[in-house]
């Protein structure tokens, strides 16, 4: 199946507004993950800069969304937000370096476990039209439920990408291997810049003090 | 001639409260009734010159210093003091002392030098905070670079910079006019950030609250927005703020415009660089990392020029602070006080050596005093 593919920012719009989304709320939550993680010491244990990071990621996005009226959900400790309609729903992963490039192939960083592997198969499992799927898929329980989406994030040295994507395919490794729709969102640039900040050069000023005659 | 006649009352309270002390307190210091103070300080009646002694050793001044002349008196009126709410009288009543005090100094001065005459717009008309911070940044030429010395600033434009030397966090900064000059007054114990904030905010109230006469939290609220806009304009904040505000970033960046980080992320907030919740997420970690009571990677002090040239001069006619002291009758430390952390070098450290070693001598030389003691 070909994945579709939204990189213009029109498109990226109107894709997430047929989701209930804007990108200001996405992008909000992937700065806090961001943020979370600056915070962090060496030392922190390393593990928890990232744990930490997709962890506010998540706050975010669902203090920011629950407001709208969309439910959080964290059945089998997936932990995700649901859309009012019950739809759809989204987790948030950690994506690799390809994530949020219109020619990469991105990837969850961290290998996925059962719950994702049944959202994906329910991904699966909704694409098909009503009555048209194979036989033993109909009539399963999972039938009605929300699909995933996954708002990927990678964090790279001098911007941040991300892309909020529906997986269809997940690999016996754990890893995502397949794309239905893919949404690019905007590249948060960071301050990568070794160089040390100079403000600009400027005179001192003199302040004139005569001794009276 | 009896120098008894010559006690001047209105001394003595400027004295006690330069202290901060009571009436109730003074007199536990020395030893008498309440009343007694209250009958000296009311000229109902004088201090025998025992007492008066007592009362000079107490407050720490002279005994000469209750023989002068009435002092410009500064009343809370005229003065707009950051957080006045969190002061106690005893607080506030030190810092209007010091300010008598330099204003004492600021006319020995003034008689002996020119310094730059005030030229402060009034700027109460303006639509905002920020627009009068802008009008005055283009009246002034300083376009949007970043205020190279704040302290400078204030002096060349014809303001009196002194030194609030209180060891208490509630009192930042206070600014006054007299007659035709304005005053600042700061704590110069906190970070060179603070101090730069702090001065920005007494240059608002200067122009913008000359005469509102009202005070308050919107004042207060005002003279801050003025202060950071003029430390931080918009559009170089705009031009060189970082990408993504972290607290690691905004220690990094500030000394563009040498505020603090917490000064820096308000700022951010304010032209819309950082969202609500970023701002919140930012106040947290920079309270977290304690960098309110410790500024990171502070910037060294700012110093006053016009001090430092005064001091200059008057090392070259050999006058020492002692002289000074000695002029205006009040001990040496008092001037310390007033330009402590401000002035680098002072009269040179031989006279501070000469200073202290004569200090113990004048005070005996006038407790014992006969005109003074027998009357």
């Amino acid at each position: 199946m070909a994945t579709i593919l939204h990189i213009e920012p029109i498109a990226a719009k109107s894709a997430l507004a047929r989701l209930g989304l804007n990108e200001e709320a996405l992008l909000e939550a992937a700065k806090h993950g961001y943020l979370a993680r600056s915070n962090c010491t060496a030392n922190h244990p390393p593990l928890y800069a990232p744990f930490v990071a997709w962890g506010e990621t998540v706050r975010v996005l669902r203090e920011q969304l629950t407001t709208i009226g969309w439910k959080r959900n964290d059945e089998k400790n997936y932990s995700r937000i649901i859309h009012p309609d019950g739809y759809f729903a989204i987790a948030v992963a950690t994506g690799d370096e390809a994530t949020g490039m219109a020619s990469g192939f991105p990837c969850n960083k961290s290998v996925k476990g059962p719950s994702t592997i049944d959202a994906i198969e329910i991904n699966r499992l909704q694409a098909w039209l009503p009555g048209m799927g194979p036989d033993e898929l109909q009539n399963d329980p999972k039938e009605g439920q929300p699909m995933t989406w996954l708002l990927l994030v990678h964090h790279a040295l001098n911007e941040i990408r991300s892309e909020l994507s529906q997986p269809f395919d997940i690999g016996s490794n754990g890893r995502i291997n397949g794309w239905r729709e893919r949404i690019l969102l905007r590249t948060i640039p960071l301050d990568f810049d070794p160089q040390e900040i100079i403000p600009p050069s400027q005179p001192d000023l003199d302040v004139a003090v005569r001794r009276k005659a | 001639m009896n120098e008894l006649l010559e006690f001047n009352p209105k001394r003595l309270t400027l004295a006690r409260r330069r202290r901060g002390l009571t009436k109730t307190k003074l007199a536990e210091l020395v030893g008498v009734e309440v009343r007694s103070i209250t009958g000296y300080e009311s000229e109902e009646y004088k201090p025998d010159p025992e007492r008066l002694i007592q009362l000079a050793e107490k407050l720490h001044f002279p005994v000469q210093f209750f023989f002068g002349d009435d002092l410009d008196e500064i009343s809370p009126d005229i003065v707009s003091f950051r957080s006045m709410s969190k002061m106690t009288a005893g607080q506030r009543d030190t810092a209007l002392g010091a300010g008598a005090i330099a204003l004492l100094l600021h006319q020995w001065v003034d008689v002996r030098f020119d310094l730059p005459r005030a030229e402060l717009p009034d700027l109460s008309q303006e639509t905002s905070p920020e627009a009068a911070a802008e009008t005055l940044r283009r009246l002034w030429g300083l376009g949007e670079l970043p205020v190279k010395n704040m302290i400078h600033l204030l002096e060349a434009k014809g303001i009196r910079v002194f030194s609030l030397s209180i060891d208490t966090v509630q009192v930042d900064a206070f600014s006054m006019w007299h007659a035709e000059t304005p005053f600042v007054f700061m704590n110069t114990k906190k970070s060179c950030e603070r101090s730069r904030f702090d001065a920005a905010h007494e240059l608002g109230h200067l122009v913008l609250h000359r005469h509102a006469g009202a005070r308050g939290p919107e004042v207060e609220r005002e003279a801050n927005a003025f202060a950071s806009a003029l430390l931080m304009p918009r559009a170089s904040v705009l031009a060189n703020a970082p990408h993504m505000a972290t607290v690691d970033q905004l220690v990094r960046f500030k000394v563009f415009w040498t505020v603090s980080v917490a000064a820096l992320a308000y700022r951010l907030r304010d032209v819309g660089l950082v969202s609500d919740w970023h701002y919140r997420n930012l106040c947290i970690e920079i309270a977290k990392r304690g960098y309110h009571k410790r500024e990171p990677e502070e910037a060294p002090r700012e110093t006053s020029q016009v001090l430092a040239k005064i001091f200059a001069a008057l090392r070259e006619e050999a006058v020492t602070k002692l002289d000074i002291a000695d002029a205006l009758n009040v001990h040496v430390e008092e001037l310390d006080q007033l330009v402590f952390g401000l002035a680098l070098t002072g009269l040179s450290s031989r006279n501070r050596v000469a200073v202290t070693s004569t200090r113990r001598p004048q005070l005996r030389v006038v407790s014992s005093h006969n005109d003074v003691k027998k009357g």
